[in-house]
Protein backbone atom coordinates (compact mmCIF):
# COMPACT_ATOMS: atom_id res chain seq x y z
CA UNK A 1 0.00 0.00 0.00
CA UNK A 2 1.24 3.45 -0.87
CA UNK A 3 2.27 5.40 1.87
CA UNK A 4 -0.24 8.59 3.20
CA UNK A 5 0.28 11.99 4.30
CA UNK A 6 -3.48 12.39 4.62
CA UNK A 7 -4.42 11.70 8.63
CA UNK A 8 -7.49 9.03 8.99
CA UNK A 9 -9.34 11.80 10.67
CA UNK A 10 -9.20 14.18 7.83
CA UNK A 11 -12.87 14.84 6.53
CA UNK A 12 -14.20 13.63 3.27
CA UNK A 13 -15.22 17.08 2.45
CA UNK A 14 -11.49 18.49 2.95
CA UNK A 15 -10.13 15.79 0.87
CA UNK A 16 -12.52 16.34 -2.10
CA UNK A 17 -11.74 19.50 -2.12
CA UNK A 18 -8.22 19.31 -1.61
CA UNK A 19 -8.76 16.30 -4.95
CA UNK A 20 -10.92 18.58 -7.30
CA UNK A 21 -7.96 21.46 -6.93
CA UNK A 22 -5.76 18.60 -8.43
CA UNK A 23 -4.55 16.45 -5.38
CA UNK A 24 -4.43 13.30 -6.34
CA UNK A 25 -2.97 12.26 -3.36
CA UNK A 26 -6.17 13.23 -1.84
CA UNK A 27 -7.96 11.24 -4.16
CA UNK A 28 -6.24 8.20 -3.27
CA UNK A 29 -7.27 8.61 0.22
CA UNK A 30 -10.78 8.90 -0.40
CA UNK A 31 -9.95 5.48 -2.74
CA UNK A 32 -8.67 3.96 0.12
CA UNK A 33 -10.92 4.91 2.87
CA UNK A 34 -14.25 3.89 0.51
CA UNK A 35 -13.19 1.23 -1.84
CA UNK A 36 -13.80 -1.58 0.97
CA UNK A 37 -17.60 -0.65 1.14
CA UNK A 38 -18.28 -0.10 -2.60
CA UNK A 39 -16.52 -3.55 -3.34
CA UNK A 40 -19.02 -5.11 -0.97
CA UNK A 41 -22.52 -2.88 -2.09
CA UNK A 42 -21.46 -4.07 -5.88
CA UNK A 43 -21.10 -7.61 -4.61
CA UNK A 44 -24.11 -7.71 -2.69
CA UNK A 45 -26.38 -6.10 -6.00
CA UNK A 46 -24.55 -8.37 -8.40
CA UNK A 47 -23.61 -11.80 -6.33
CA UNK A 48 -20.41 -11.68 -8.34
CA UNK A 49 -16.74 -10.54 -6.58
CA UNK A 50 -14.95 -10.04 -9.92
CA UNK A 51 -17.35 -7.98 -11.13
CA UNK A 52 -17.61 -6.00 -8.04
CA UNK A 53 -13.59 -5.36 -7.82
CA UNK A 54 -14.15 -4.22 -11.83
CA UNK A 55 -16.65 -2.01 -10.94
CA UNK A 56 -15.32 -0.40 -7.77
CA UNK A 57 -12.59 0.94 -9.77
CA UNK A 58 -15.51 2.39 -12.25
CA UNK A 59 -17.12 3.76 -9.82
CA UNK A 60 -14.14 5.88 -8.69
CA UNK A 61 -13.04 6.76 -12.43
CA UNK A 62 -17.12 7.96 -12.62
CA UNK A 63 -16.94 9.68 -9.38
CA UNK A 64 -13.54 11.49 -10.45
CA UNK A 65 -15.46 12.27 -13.90
CA UNK A 66 -18.60 13.78 -12.05
CA UNK A 67 -16.78 15.44 -9.31
CA UNK A 68 -18.17 18.62 -9.41
CA UNK A 69 -21.50 17.25 -8.60
CA UNK A 70 -20.79 15.69 -5.28
CA UNK A 71 -22.96 15.95 -2.44
CA UNK A 72 -21.70 15.69 0.96
CA UNK A 73 -24.12 14.02 3.73
CA UNK A 74 -22.81 13.84 7.36
CA UNK A 75 -19.62 15.06 6.06
CA UNK A 76 -19.24 11.46 4.13
CA UNK A 77 -18.91 11.26 0.61
CA UNK A 78 -19.63 7.86 0.93
CA UNK A 79 -23.33 7.80 0.51
CA UNK A 80 -23.29 10.19 -3.12
CA UNK A 81 -20.52 7.04 -4.28
CA UNK A 82 -23.17 4.61 -3.75
CA UNK A 83 -25.43 6.37 -5.42
CA UNK A 84 -22.57 6.51 -8.58
CA UNK A 85 -22.09 2.98 -7.96
CA UNK A 86 -25.94 2.43 -8.28
CA UNK A 87 -26.02 3.70 -11.69
CA UNK A 88 -22.83 2.01 -12.98
CA UNK A 89 -24.32 -1.58 -11.48
CA UNK A 90 -27.60 -0.87 -13.42
CA UNK A 91 -25.79 0.18 -16.54
CA UNK A 92 -23.67 -2.94 -16.34
CA UNK A 93 -27.03 -5.30 -16.13
CA UNK A 94 -28.16 -3.50 -19.20
CA UNK A 95 -24.90 -5.10 -20.60
CA UNK A 96 -24.30 -0.67 -21.35
CA UNK A 97 -21.01 0.32 -23.20
CA UNK A 98 -20.06 2.79 -20.66
CA UNK A 99 -19.82 0.44 -17.61
CA UNK A 100 -17.98 -2.37 -20.34
CA UNK A 101 -15.65 0.21 -21.67
CA UNK A 102 -14.30 1.06 -17.82
CA UNK A 103 -14.61 -2.72 -17.05
CA UNK A 104 -12.35 -3.54 -19.81
CA UNK A 105 -9.45 -0.53 -19.18
CA UNK A 106 -9.70 -2.15 -15.02
CA UNK A 107 -9.10 -5.44 -16.03
CA UNK A 108 -6.45 -4.60 -17.79
CA UNK A 109 -5.09 -3.57 -14.60
CA UNK A 110 -5.75 -6.17 -12.51
CA UNK A 111 -3.05 -7.67 -10.69
CA UNK A 112 -2.25 -11.44 -11.75
CA UNK A 113 -1.52 -12.22 -7.95
CA UNK A 114 -2.54 -16.28 -6.89
CA UNK A 115 -5.49 -17.35 -5.59
CA UNK A 116 -5.70 -19.78 -3.08
CA UNK A 117 -8.07 -22.20 -3.91
CA UNK A 118 -9.82 -21.91 -0.47
CA UNK A 119 -10.21 -18.62 -0.95
CA UNK A 120 -12.11 -19.43 -4.47
CA UNK A 121 -14.19 -21.54 -2.59
CA UNK A 122 -15.02 -19.24 -0.38
CA UNK A 123 -15.92 -16.85 -2.50
CA UNK A 124 -18.16 -19.20 -4.81
CA UNK A 125 -19.60 -19.95 -1.77
CA UNK A 126 -20.72 -16.35 -1.26
CA UNK A 127 -21.59 -15.80 -4.77
CA UNK A 128 -24.28 -18.69 -4.47
CA UNK A 129 -25.55 -17.20 -1.18
CA UNK A 130 -25.88 -14.28 -2.59
CA UNK A 131 -27.76 -14.93 -5.76
CA UNK A 132 -30.21 -17.08 -3.24
CA UNK A 133 -30.52 -14.30 -1.65
CA UNK A 134 -30.91 -11.67 -4.63
CA UNK A 135 -33.56 -13.87 -5.63
CA UNK A 136 -35.31 -13.72 -3.20
CA UNK A 137 -35.33 -9.69 -3.07
CA UNK A 138 -36.82 -10.19 -6.77
CA UNK A 139 -40.22 -9.47 -5.67
CA UNK A 140 -38.90 -5.68 -5.02
CA UNK A 141 -38.94 -3.61 -7.57
CA UNK A 142 -35.05 -2.40 -8.25
CA UNK A 143 -35.96 1.06 -6.23
CA UNK A 144 -36.97 -0.72 -3.61
CA UNK A 145 -33.98 -2.88 -3.54
CA UNK A 146 -31.71 -0.14 -3.45
CA UNK A 147 -33.22 1.81 -0.58
CA UNK A 148 -33.34 -1.95 1.80
CA UNK A 149 -29.42 -2.71 0.42
CA UNK A 150 -28.58 0.91 1.15
CA UNK A 151 -30.60 0.90 4.64
CA UNK A 152 -30.31 -2.61 5.70
CA UNK A 153 -27.28 -4.19 5.01
CA UNK A 154 -25.24 -1.02 4.19
CA UNK A 155 -26.33 0.86 7.20
CA UNK A 156 -27.20 4.25 5.81
CA UNK A 157 -29.42 6.58 7.82
CA UNK A 158 -32.73 7.09 5.61
CA UNK A 159 -30.72 10.74 4.72
CA UNK A 160 -27.72 9.17 3.48
CA UNK A 161 -29.69 6.91 1.12
CA UNK A 162 -31.70 9.99 0.17
CA UNK A 163 -28.35 11.62 -1.30
CA UNK A 164 -27.13 8.59 -2.44
CA UNK A 165 -30.65 7.52 -4.79
CA UNK A 166 -31.22 11.21 -5.34
CA UNK A 167 -34.25 11.41 -3.71
CA UNK A 168 -36.32 13.01 -0.78
CA UNK A 169 -36.16 11.51 2.46
CA UNK A 170 -39.82 11.04 2.33
CA UNK A 171 -39.61 8.25 -0.80
CA UNK A 172 -36.71 6.86 0.62
CA UNK A 173 -38.78 5.68 3.81
CA UNK A 174 -41.88 5.00 1.78
CA UNK A 175 -39.66 2.83 -0.61
CA UNK A 176 -38.02 0.81 2.59
CA UNK A 177 -41.54 0.32 4.63
CA UNK A 178 -42.82 -1.16 0.94
CA UNK A 179 -39.86 -3.41 0.85
CA UNK A 180 -40.58 -4.27 4.19
CA UNK A 181 -44.02 -5.22 3.95
CA UNK A 182 -43.52 -7.23 0.70
CA UNK A 183 -40.35 -9.34 2.05
CA UNK A 184 -42.57 -9.42 5.52
CA UNK A 185 -38.90 -9.12 7.31
CA UNK A 186 -40.41 -8.15 10.16
CA UNK A 187 -37.86 -4.80 11.14
CA UNK A 188 -39.73 -3.03 13.51
CA UNK A 189 -40.02 0.85 13.44
CA UNK A 190 -37.76 1.50 15.95
CA UNK A 191 -35.06 0.10 14.53
CA UNK A 192 -35.72 2.98 12.08
CA UNK A 193 -31.63 3.51 10.93
CA UNK A 194 -32.15 7.32 10.86
CA UNK A 195 -29.45 7.56 12.84
CA UNK A 196 -26.27 7.06 13.81
CA UNK A 197 -25.07 7.49 10.49
CA UNK A 198 -23.26 4.93 8.65
CA UNK A 199 -19.64 7.13 8.90
CA UNK A 200 -20.61 6.59 12.75
CA UNK A 201 -21.16 2.82 12.72
CA UNK A 202 -18.62 1.72 10.49
CA UNK A 203 -15.51 4.49 12.34
CA UNK A 204 -15.08 7.05 9.42
CA UNK A 205 -16.06 4.31 6.32
CA UNK A 206 -12.08 2.73 7.02
CA UNK A 207 -11.68 -0.33 6.15
CA UNK B 1 -34.86 -12.54 7.75
CA UNK B 2 -32.34 -15.04 7.90
CA UNK B 3 -32.79 -16.04 4.38
CA UNK B 4 -32.16 -12.14 2.97
CA UNK B 5 -28.74 -12.46 4.97
CA UNK B 6 -26.22 -11.28 2.51
CA UNK B 7 -22.68 -13.06 3.05
CA UNK B 8 -19.84 -11.20 4.98
CA UNK B 9 -18.48 -8.36 3.88
CA UNK B 10 -14.67 -9.13 2.54
CA UNK B 11 -12.08 -6.79 2.34
CA UNK B 12 -10.05 -6.28 -0.82
CA UNK B 13 -6.56 -7.77 -1.53
CA UNK B 14 -4.25 -5.22 -0.53
CA UNK B 15 -2.50 -5.51 -3.41
CA UNK B 16 -5.29 -5.31 -6.18
CA UNK B 17 -6.09 -2.41 -3.88
CA UNK B 18 -2.65 -1.18 -4.51
CA UNK B 19 -3.24 -1.44 -7.76
CA UNK B 20 -6.56 -0.14 -8.46
CA UNK B 21 -5.66 2.95 -6.69
CA UNK B 22 -2.38 3.52 -8.89
CA UNK B 23 -4.80 2.89 -11.99
CA UNK B 24 -7.43 5.51 -11.26
CA UNK B 25 -4.77 8.18 -9.74
CA UNK B 26 -2.86 7.48 -13.28
CA UNK B 27 -5.76 8.19 -15.00
CA UNK B 28 -6.82 10.65 -13.01
CA UNK B 29 -3.88 12.26 -14.23
CA UNK B 30 -3.95 11.54 -17.73
CA UNK B 31 -6.88 13.13 -17.76
CA UNK B 32 -7.91 16.15 -20.23
CA UNK B 33 -10.09 19.18 -19.81
CA UNK B 34 -13.72 18.60 -19.60
CA UNK B 35 -15.39 19.85 -22.94
CA UNK B 36 -18.75 21.24 -22.82
CA UNK B 37 -21.88 19.37 -23.22
CA UNK B 38 -22.95 19.81 -26.87
CA UNK B 39 -25.89 18.07 -29.13
CA UNK B 40 -24.65 14.80 -29.09
CA UNK B 41 -23.23 11.86 -27.36
CA UNK B 42 -19.84 9.92 -27.93
CA UNK B 43 -19.38 6.66 -25.96
CA UNK B 44 -15.90 4.91 -26.09
CA UNK B 45 -16.26 0.98 -26.73
CA UNK B 46 -12.75 -1.06 -26.94
CA UNK B 47 -14.18 -4.10 -28.98
CA UNK B 48 -11.61 -6.97 -29.20
CA UNK B 49 -9.34 -6.79 -31.80
CA UNK B 50 -9.50 -10.05 -32.49
CA UNK B 51 -13.36 -9.92 -33.15
CA UNK B 52 -12.21 -7.07 -35.52
CA UNK B 53 -9.88 -8.64 -37.14
CA UNK B 54 -12.13 -12.24 -37.92
CA UNK B 55 -14.40 -10.15 -39.72
CA UNK B 56 -12.44 -8.15 -41.91
CA UNK B 57 -10.70 -11.22 -42.78
CA UNK B 58 -7.37 -9.54 -41.87
CA UNK B 59 -6.26 -13.18 -40.18
CA UNK B 60 -3.35 -15.27 -41.79
CA UNK B 61 0.18 -16.20 -41.87
CA UNK B 62 1.52 -12.99 -42.68
CA UNK B 63 3.25 -12.15 -39.12
CA UNK B 64 2.12 -9.03 -37.13
CA UNK B 65 4.01 -6.89 -35.81
CA UNK B 66 4.04 -5.68 -31.81
CA UNK B 67 1.52 -2.84 -32.39
CA UNK B 68 -1.21 -5.70 -33.94
CA UNK B 69 -0.91 -7.94 -31.21
CA UNK B 70 -1.01 -5.41 -28.26
CA UNK B 71 -4.57 -5.37 -27.26
CA UNK B 72 -5.69 -8.30 -25.74
CA UNK B 73 -4.64 -11.32 -24.02
CA UNK B 74 -6.11 -14.85 -24.41
CA UNK B 75 -4.84 -17.58 -22.21
CA UNK B 76 -5.73 -21.50 -23.79
CA UNK B 77 -6.26 -24.61 -21.73
CA UNK B 78 -3.51 -26.71 -23.49
CA UNK B 79 -1.85 -26.24 -26.94
CA UNK B 80 -4.24 -25.51 -29.37
CA UNK B 81 -6.46 -22.50 -30.72
CA UNK B 82 -9.26 -24.87 -30.29
CA UNK B 83 -9.20 -25.00 -26.84
CA UNK B 84 -10.81 -23.40 -23.56
CA UNK B 85 -9.82 -20.27 -24.02
CA UNK B 86 -10.05 -16.49 -21.69
CA UNK B 87 -9.08 -13.35 -23.04
CA UNK B 88 -8.79 -9.83 -21.34
CA UNK B 89 -7.53 -6.92 -22.29
CA UNK B 90 -3.50 -6.76 -22.38
CA UNK B 91 -1.54 -4.59 -19.97
CA UNK B 92 1.09 -2.03 -19.09
CA UNK B 93 3.94 -4.42 -16.90
CA UNK B 94 1.59 -7.55 -17.18
CA UNK B 95 3.52 -11.19 -16.62
CA UNK B 96 0.94 -13.37 -19.06
CA UNK B 97 2.45 -16.23 -17.40
CA UNK B 98 1.45 -14.96 -13.59
CA UNK B 99 -1.95 -13.54 -15.63
CA UNK B 100 -3.31 -17.06 -17.53
CA UNK B 101 -2.05 -18.99 -14.09
CA UNK B 102 -4.66 -16.93 -12.05
CA UNK B 103 -7.28 -17.47 -15.12
CA UNK B 104 -7.15 -20.64 -14.57
CA UNK B 105 -7.00 -21.20 -10.51
CA UNK B 106 -10.27 -19.06 -10.64
CA UNK B 107 -11.92 -20.97 -13.17
CA UNK B 108 -12.67 -18.25 -15.25
CA UNK B 109 -10.18 -20.32 -18.33
CA UNK B 110 -12.22 -23.68 -17.50
CA UNK B 111 -14.54 -24.96 -15.20
CA UNK B 112 -14.32 -27.02 -12.61
CA UNK B 113 -10.71 -25.84 -12.19
CA UNK B 114 -9.02 -28.81 -14.27
CA UNK B 115 -6.07 -29.61 -11.85
CA UNK B 116 -3.48 -27.39 -10.99
CA UNK B 117 -2.35 -24.90 -13.21
CA UNK B 118 0.47 -25.20 -15.44
CA UNK B 119 3.73 -23.35 -14.13
CA UNK B 120 5.57 -22.93 -17.61
CA UNK B 121 3.83 -20.74 -20.26
CA UNK B 122 4.35 -20.12 -24.16
CA UNK B 123 3.41 -16.77 -25.96
CA UNK B 124 2.91 -16.22 -29.13
CA UNK B 125 1.23 -14.00 -31.52
CA UNK B 126 -2.54 -14.81 -32.36
CA UNK B 127 -4.09 -16.17 -35.18
CA UNK B 128 -6.07 -13.05 -35.09
CA UNK B 129 -4.68 -10.75 -33.21
CA UNK B 130 -3.49 -9.96 -30.05
CA UNK B 131 -1.06 -12.41 -27.33
CA UNK B 132 -2.11 -16.10 -27.28
CA UNK B 133 -0.93 -17.54 -24.52
CA UNK B 134 -0.34 -21.50 -23.90
CA UNK B 135 0.99 -24.35 -21.42
CA UNK B 136 4.10 -24.98 -22.35
CA UNK B 137 7.83 -24.89 -21.53
CA UNK B 138 9.40 -24.55 -25.04
CA UNK B 139 9.88 -22.18 -28.12
CA UNK B 140 8.61 -24.72 -30.67
CA UNK B 141 5.25 -24.14 -29.58
CA UNK B 142 4.54 -21.17 -31.14
CA UNK B 143 6.04 -22.96 -34.55
CA UNK B 144 3.64 -26.28 -33.60
CA UNK B 145 0.72 -24.11 -33.93
CA UNK B 146 1.34 -22.40 -36.86
CA UNK B 147 2.00 -18.95 -35.22
CA UNK B 148 4.37 -16.42 -34.73
CA UNK B 149 6.01 -15.92 -31.66
CA UNK B 150 5.38 -12.75 -30.07
CA UNK B 151 6.96 -9.69 -31.29
CA UNK B 152 10.67 -8.46 -29.33
CA UNK B 153 8.86 -4.85 -29.09
CA UNK B 154 5.82 -6.61 -27.45
CA UNK B 155 6.15 -4.98 -24.10
CA UNK B 156 6.56 -1.45 -25.30
CA UNK B 157 3.83 -1.74 -27.82
CA UNK B 158 1.47 -2.56 -25.03
CA UNK B 159 2.18 0.36 -23.14
CA UNK B 160 1.92 2.87 -26.08
CA UNK B 161 -1.40 1.07 -26.86
CA UNK B 162 -2.48 1.09 -23.51
CA UNK B 163 -1.92 5.14 -23.98
CA UNK B 164 -3.67 5.29 -27.04
CA UNK B 165 -6.85 3.12 -25.00
CA UNK B 166 -6.52 5.76 -22.01
CA UNK B 167 -6.10 8.53 -24.09
CA UNK B 168 -9.38 7.98 -26.16
CA UNK B 169 -11.41 7.34 -22.87
CA UNK B 170 -10.36 10.76 -21.75
CA UNK B 171 -10.99 12.48 -24.75
CA UNK B 172 -14.41 10.75 -25.00
CA UNK B 173 -15.43 10.73 -20.92
CA UNK B 174 -19.22 9.21 -20.32
CA UNK B 175 -21.79 11.40 -20.71
CA UNK B 176 -19.64 14.06 -22.97
CA UNK B 177 -21.71 15.32 -25.80
CA UNK B 178 -19.56 15.45 -29.44
CA UNK B 179 -20.39 15.77 -32.41
CA UNK B 180 -19.91 12.78 -34.96
CA UNK B 181 -17.84 15.06 -37.73
CA UNK B 182 -16.41 17.09 -34.29
CA UNK B 183 -15.36 13.18 -33.14
CA UNK B 184 -14.09 12.13 -36.16
CA UNK B 185 -10.99 15.19 -35.89
CA UNK B 186 -10.88 14.47 -32.07
CA UNK B 187 -10.18 10.89 -32.36
CA UNK B 188 -7.43 11.89 -35.07
CA UNK B 189 -6.19 14.06 -32.69
CA UNK B 190 -5.69 11.56 -30.36
CA UNK B 191 -4.07 9.29 -32.93
CA UNK B 192 -1.51 11.78 -34.15
CA UNK B 193 -0.61 12.72 -30.24
CA UNK B 194 0.14 8.70 -29.02
CA UNK B 195 2.13 8.23 -32.35
CA UNK B 196 -0.88 5.94 -33.92
CA UNK B 197 -0.73 8.37 -37.57
CA UNK B 198 -0.91 5.80 -39.92
CA UNK B 199 -4.31 4.57 -38.60
CA UNK B 200 -7.51 5.65 -40.25
CA UNK B 201 -10.70 7.10 -38.50
CA UNK B 202 -13.91 5.49 -39.92
CA UNK B 203 -17.76 6.56 -39.51
CA UNK B 204 -20.45 4.37 -40.00
CA UNK B 205 -23.89 4.36 -39.06
CA UNK B 206 -25.24 7.43 -38.10
CA UNK B 207 -28.71 8.76 -38.85
CA UNK B 208 -30.97 11.28 -37.55
CA UNK B 209 -31.76 8.08 -35.35
CA UNK B 210 -28.57 7.18 -34.62
CA UNK B 211 -26.95 10.04 -33.93
CA UNK B 212 -24.46 9.36 -31.15
CA UNK B 213 -21.35 7.37 -31.57
CA UNK B 214 -19.79 4.62 -29.92
CA UNK B 215 -15.79 4.71 -30.85
CA UNK B 216 -13.95 0.71 -31.09
CA UNK B 217 -10.08 0.13 -31.52
CA UNK B 218 -8.46 -2.12 -34.14
CA UNK B 219 -5.02 -2.74 -33.84
CA UNK B 220 -4.89 -5.20 -36.27
CA UNK B 221 -5.95 -3.16 -38.91
CA UNK B 222 -5.46 0.27 -37.84
CA UNK B 223 -8.83 1.64 -37.34
CA UNK B 224 -10.45 4.19 -34.76
CA UNK B 225 -14.28 3.12 -35.58
CA UNK B 226 -16.71 5.69 -34.73
CA UNK B 227 -20.44 4.16 -34.83
CA UNK B 228 -23.92 5.74 -34.62
CA UNK B 229 -25.83 4.22 -31.99
CA UNK B 230 -28.99 5.91 -30.27
CA UNK B 231 -29.31 8.96 -27.60
CA UNK B 232 -28.16 7.47 -24.43
CA UNK B 233 -31.95 9.56 -23.44
CA UNK B 234 -33.88 7.18 -24.97
CA UNK B 235 -31.87 3.87 -24.01
CA UNK B 236 -32.27 5.16 -20.34
CA UNK B 237 -35.74 6.20 -20.65
CA UNK B 238 -36.76 2.90 -22.32
CA UNK B 239 -34.55 0.87 -19.76
CA UNK B 240 -36.33 3.29 -16.91
CA UNK B 241 -39.74 1.98 -18.38
CA UNK B 242 -38.60 -1.69 -18.12
CA UNK B 243 -37.48 -1.84 -15.10
CA UNK B 244 -41.26 -1.13 -13.69
CA UNK B 245 -41.87 -4.38 -14.01
CA UNK B 246 -38.30 -5.71 -13.93
CA UNK B 247 -38.02 -6.34 -17.23
CA UNK B 248 -40.62 -9.63 -16.72
CA UNK B 249 -44.21 -10.00 -18.35
CA UNK B 250 -47.36 -9.55 -18.83
CA UNK B 251 -46.08 -8.43 -22.41
CA UNK B 252 -48.41 -5.65 -22.84
CA UNK B 253 -47.58 -4.00 -19.39
CA UNK B 254 -44.00 -4.18 -20.40
CA UNK B 255 -44.67 -2.47 -23.94
CA UNK B 256 -46.89 0.24 -22.67
CA UNK B 257 -44.56 1.00 -19.70
CA UNK B 258 -41.33 1.30 -22.24
CA UNK B 259 -43.82 3.35 -24.94
CA UNK B 260 -45.13 6.03 -21.81
CA UNK B 261 -41.40 5.93 -20.31
CA UNK B 262 -39.98 6.81 -23.86
CA UNK B 263 -42.79 9.02 -24.65
CA UNK B 264 -42.18 11.13 -21.91
CA UNK B 265 -38.40 11.46 -22.61
CA UNK B 266 -39.65 13.15 -26.14
CA UNK B 267 -39.00 9.94 -28.37
CA UNK B 268 -42.96 9.80 -29.42
CA UNK B 269 -41.75 8.76 -33.20
CA UNK B 270 -40.12 5.33 -31.67
CA UNK B 271 -42.53 2.36 -31.30
CA UNK B 272 -41.58 -0.60 -29.11
CA UNK B 273 -42.05 -4.42 -29.76
CA UNK B 274 -40.52 -7.94 -28.04
CA UNK B 275 -39.15 -10.48 -30.31
CA UNK B 276 -40.62 -13.53 -28.61
CA UNK B 277 -43.53 -13.59 -25.95
CA UNK B 278 -42.81 -14.57 -22.37
CA UNK B 279 -43.77 -17.97 -21.35
CA UNK B 280 -43.98 -19.73 -18.06
CA UNK B 281 -40.62 -21.15 -18.03
CA UNK B 282 -39.31 -17.72 -18.99
CA UNK B 283 -41.50 -15.25 -17.62
CA UNK B 284 -38.67 -12.33 -18.12
CA UNK B 285 -37.05 -10.56 -21.14
CA UNK B 286 -32.91 -10.48 -20.93
CA UNK B 287 -32.43 -7.02 -22.03
CA UNK B 288 -33.19 -4.23 -24.83
CA UNK B 289 -32.40 -3.80 -28.43
CA UNK B 290 -32.46 -0.74 -30.51
CA UNK B 291 -33.28 -0.60 -34.40
CA UNK B 292 -32.47 2.86 -35.69
CA UNK B 293 -33.76 2.26 -39.05
CA UNK B 294 -37.16 1.26 -38.21
CA UNK B 295 -37.34 3.83 -34.90
CA UNK B 296 -37.96 0.42 -32.80
CA UNK B 297 -36.90 -0.59 -29.21
CA UNK B 298 -37.54 -4.13 -29.23
CA UNK B 299 -37.92 -6.52 -26.03
CA UNK B 300 -34.88 -9.15 -26.27
CA UNK B 301 -33.99 -12.60 -24.78
CA UNK B 302 -35.18 -15.33 -22.04
CA UNK B 303 -34.74 -14.79 -18.97
CA UNK B 304 -36.02 -16.08 -15.46
CA UNK B 305 -37.28 -13.68 -12.53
Amino acid sequence: MDGSRFSGSAADADLWRSATDGDREAFGELFERHAGRIYNFCFRRLADWTIAEDLTSAVFLEAWRRRRDVRMAHDSVLPWLYGVAGNLIRNHRRGGRRALRALSRITAERSPGPDPADEVAARVDDERRMREVLARMAVLRDVEQDAFVLCVWQGLSYREAAVALGVPVGTVRSRLSRARARLRVGIAEDEDPSEPSASERHGSGVR
Amino acid sequence: MNDLMPPKERDLDPVRLAAMKRLILDRVAAERPVRRRRARVVALVLVPAAMIGAVAGYAGTRAKTAEQVADMVTCYQSPSVSAPAFGFPSAVDQDLAAACRRAWTSGALAWPVPGPAPSSWVACSGPEGGAAVFPGDHGATCESLHLEPLPPDYAGAVARFSALRGDMAASFPDGSCVNPSDAETQARTVLERDGFAAWRVTATGFSEAAPCAAVSLDPVNGVAMLSGIVEPALSDAAMGGAERTSFCGPEATMLSDIRDAIIAAGFEDWTVTADHAPSAQWPCYAGLDFDPATRSVILKGHATR
